[in-house]
C-alpha cells in the first residue's frame, strides 16, 4: 500500500513537472504550444551534452540546459510566434507553427544523436531509499523537492509580484491589458521563456530517471496535453490536482488492468469527463490565477 | 519503372487523404490532428473484412467508406462538442487513443507487428498484384475524390462551410445549423480517408500501426497547409512534393535512414516558412480572416 501511494506521488510529480510549461503558456497566450514537447527533448539532450561532452557536474549541466531551453523558447517566440500574432486570427497558425518547430527540433536531434537510447544518470541503478515503508530513488526524491519548490515559487511569483499581476491581466484580457499600458508582447515573451525553461527542466530531470531517445518529446507532450486538458485555463492548484488525478488513474489502471492500456484509459476518461461537462473548464475563465 | 510507379501510387494515396482533410481543415476551418484515425480505420477494416470474413474487394470498397462515414459521424459528434483549441486537443487525444488501441489489441489488429498477407484485390479475373496494375484504380479513386470535393466546395453546402469558417456567429444568425454542417463534413472527410486506407491496405498487402500514428496525422495536415487550404490542386501538389522529396534525397546519395529524418526536418522547415510567408499555402485560397479561420 505504501509503495502504491509513493508511486502515485511520483507519477503526480512527473505529470506536474511535464505539464507546467505547456499549461502556463496556454493559460497566458491561449494557444497550445506543441513545441514544448521539443523544448523538453532539447532540455534532456542539452543536459546530456553539458554533462558528457563538456564534463560539467550534473546540477550545473541541468541549469545550463534550462537556460538553453529558455533561450530557444525566447527565440521561437520572438522570431516566429510574434510575427504570426500580428495577424488578426492567429490561433491556427501558432498551433501549426508549434507543430513545425516540434518536428524541426525532433529531427535535428535525431540527426545529431541518432535513435540510440542514452542515459543522463552517471550512476549505476541502485535500490531506492526506504521512506515510510516505500522505496523511492534519490532522483525521484530530488524531483519531488524541485517540483514542490517550483510550484511554491511559481504561485508566489504569479500571485504576489507586479510581474504576476501583469501576467494575470494579459491572461484575462490581453487587449484590455494593452490599453492599460501593460506591454503585452514583453509579458508573453517572459512567459514563453519561463515555460520553455520549465519544459527543459522537466526534460533534463526526467532523463535522470528514464533513458532518453528522440521520441521522448512526443511522449512527454501526451502527458502535458492530458494535464492541460484537465487543468484548463486555471492555475497551479488546478494543475497539481489534475496531475494527482491522472497519476491515480494511471497507477490504478496499471495495477488493476494493464500498463499497456493506461494511456488509452486515461485519455478516454479525460475526454469523457470533458464531453459530459465541458463547461467546468471554461465557466470561470476570468478567474485565471497562479 | 516499378519504383517510380510506386512513388506515384503513394502520392495518389496521400493526395486522396489530403483532399479529404482539406474538406475539414481547409473549407470548414477545423484543425483536426486525427485524420490518420480514419485512414487507419479504413485500412484495418478492409484487411479484416477480406482476411477474416473473406468478403470480395469490390464489396469492401463500398462498405468501408460507409463504415468510415458512420465512424466519422460518431467521432465528429464527440469532437465537435469542443471548440477552438480544445477541439485540437480533443482530436489529438482521439489519435492517441486510436494508436494505443491498434497497438495493444493484438488479437484483432496484430499489435505492433500489424496484419500481413492481405489478399490482393481481383476484378473480373484480373488480380492486382504489381504497382503498375494499381495505378489506374488509384487514379480512378483520386478522380472520384476530386469530383466529390469539387462538387461539395462549389455547392451551396460548400459556401455555407466557407461562411462558417469565416464567421461562425454570422452563419448562426442566418439560421444555419453550424454543428450539423460540421458533422456532415466530418463524415464525408472520414469516408474519403477510409477509402484511401482501404486502397492502401489493398496496395501494400501489409499494414502496421506506424502508418496511422500521430506523425502521419501531422504529415497529412502538413500536406494540406503546404499545398494550400481550400484548394483542389493544392493538396495534390503538396502530396506530390512531400512524397517525392525523400526519394530525391535518396538519389543525391543520402542513406535511406537519414533521408527519412531529413525529410521530416525539411517538411518541418517548409511548414514554418509557408505559415510565416504564405499562410494560404502554395495554391490555396486566401481567407478573409487571414488565417483560414478556426473552429471558434
Amino acid at each position: 500500500m505504501e509503495q502504491i501511494i509513493a508511486n502515485i506521488l511520483i507519477a503526480s510529480v512527473q505529470y506536474i513537472l511535464i505539464g507546467l510549461g505547456l499549461s502556463f503558456i496556454y493559460r497566458v497566450s491561449k494557444c497550445i504550444d506543441f513545441s514544448q514537447g521539443g523544448m523538453y527533448l532539447f532540455g534532456a539532450y542539452a543536459a546530456y551534452c553539458f554533462s558528457r561532452m563538456f564534463h560539467l557536474s550534473l546540477p550545473v549541466a541541468v541549469l545550463a540546459a534550462v537556460l538553453c531551453s529558455a533561450l530557444l523558447g525566447s527565440l521561437v517566440e520572438r522570431c516566429l510566434y510574434h510575427q504570426i500574432r500580428q495577424k488578426p486570427n492567429h490561433q491556427l497558425e501558432i498551433i501549426l507553427t508549434s507543430l513545425g518547430v516540434l518536428i524541426i527540433i525532433q529531427s535535428t536531434i535525431s540527426l545529431l544523436f541518432q535513435d540510440v537510447t542514452r542515459s543522463l544518470s552517471q550512476h549505476e541503478a541502485a535500490p531506492g531509499l526506504l521512506v515510510l515503508g516505500a522505496r523511492v530513488t534519490r532522483y525521484q526524491f530530488l524531483m519531488m523537492l524541485v517540483v514542490l519548490t517550483i510550484c511554491i515559487m511559481f504561485w508566489l511569483a504569479v500571485q504576489r509580484t507586479r510581474w504576476g499581476l501583469k501576467v494575470r491581466a494579459v491572461a484575462n484580457n490581453g487587449m484590455l491589458a494593452e490599453i492599460a499600458g501593460i506591454p503585452n508582447q514583453q509579458i508573453i515573451v517572459s512567459v514563453a521563456v519561463i515555460g520553455s525553461g520549465l519544459s527543459g527542466l522537466a526534460g533534463s530531470l526526467m532523463s535522470l530517471e528514464i533513458p532518453m531517445h528522440p521520441g521522448i518529446g512526443e511522449e512527454a507532450l501526451l502527458k502535458a496535453v492530458l494535464v492541460t486538458l484537465l487543468a484548463g485555463h486555471y492555475g497551479v492548484r488546478q494543475l497539481v490536482i489534475a496531475g494527482c488525478v491522472l497519476a491515480c488513474l494511471e497507477t490504478v489502471v496499471g495495477a488493476s488492468i494493464s500498463l499497456l492500456w493506461k494511456e488509452t484509459i486515461a485519455f478516454s476518461i479525460v475526454l469523457l469527463l470533458l464531453h459530459i461537462s465541458p463547461k467546468f473548464l471554461k465557466a470561470k475563465k476570468l478567474e485565471v490565477v497562479g | 519503372m516499378i519504383y517510380l510507379v510506386h512513388i506515384l501510387n503513394m502520392a495518389i494515396i496521400f493526395s486522396i487523404l489530403a483532399l479529404s482533410l482539406n474538406l475539414l481543415s481547409g473549407y470548414s476551418g477545423m484543425l483536426s490532428i486525427c485524420h490518420a484515425v480514419f485512414y487507419g480505420f479504413g485500412a484495418y477494416s478492409a484487411a479484416l473484412l477480406t482476411s477474416n470474413l473473406s468478403l470480395p474487394w469490390i464489396l469492401v470498397i463500398v462498405l468501408v467508406p460507409i463504415a468510415g462515414a458512420v465512424f466519422g459521424l460518431t467521432v465528429g459528434r464527440a469532437a465537435l462538442k469542443f471548440k477552438g483549441d480544445y477541439f485540437v486537443l480533443a482530436t489529438f487525444s482521439l489519435q492517441i487513443v486510436f494508436s494505443n488501441v491498434v497497438e495493444n489489441w493484438s488479437s484483432l489488429t496484430g499489435g505492433v507487428i500489424g496484419l500481413s498477407a492481405i489478399k490482393p484485390p481481383s476484378f473480373a479475373g484480373v488480380t492486382l498484384g504489381s504497382p503498375q496494375s494499381f495505378l489506374f484504380p488509384l487514379a480512378f479513386v483520386l478522380g472520384v475524390t476530386v469530383f466529390v470535393v469539387h462538387r461539395i466546395s462549389n455547392s451551396p453546402f460548400g459556401r455555407v462551410l466557407r461562411g462558417i469558417r469565416e464567421d461562425e456567429l454570422f452563419c448562426l444568425s442566418l439560421g444555419k445549423d453550424v454543428i450539423s454542417y460540421r458533422r456532415c463534413v466530418f463524415a464525408v472527410g472520414a469516408a474519403l480517408a477510409a477509402l484511401a486506407g482501404c486502397m492502401f491496405s489493398a496496395y501494400r498487402g501489409y499494414i502496421d500501426p506506424t502508418s496511422f500514428s500521430i506523425q502521419e496525422s501531422i504529415f497529412i495536415l502538413a500536406i494540406v497547409i503546404i499545398g494550400g487550404r481550400a484548394s483542389l490542386l493544392g493538396p495534390i501538389a503538396g502530396a506530390t512534393f512531400l512524397v517525392v522529396l525523400p526519394e530525391v534525397l535518396r538519389y543525391i546519395g543520402i542513406e535511406s535512414s537519414v533521408a527519412a529524418i531529413v525529410r521530416q526536418l525539411l517538411y518541418g522547415i517548409v511548414l514554418v516558412v509557408i505559415i510565416l510567408y504564405r499562410p494560404q499555402g502554395l495554391l490555396g485560397e486566401h481567407s478573409a480572416g487571414s488565417s483560414g479561420g478556426m473552429n471558434k
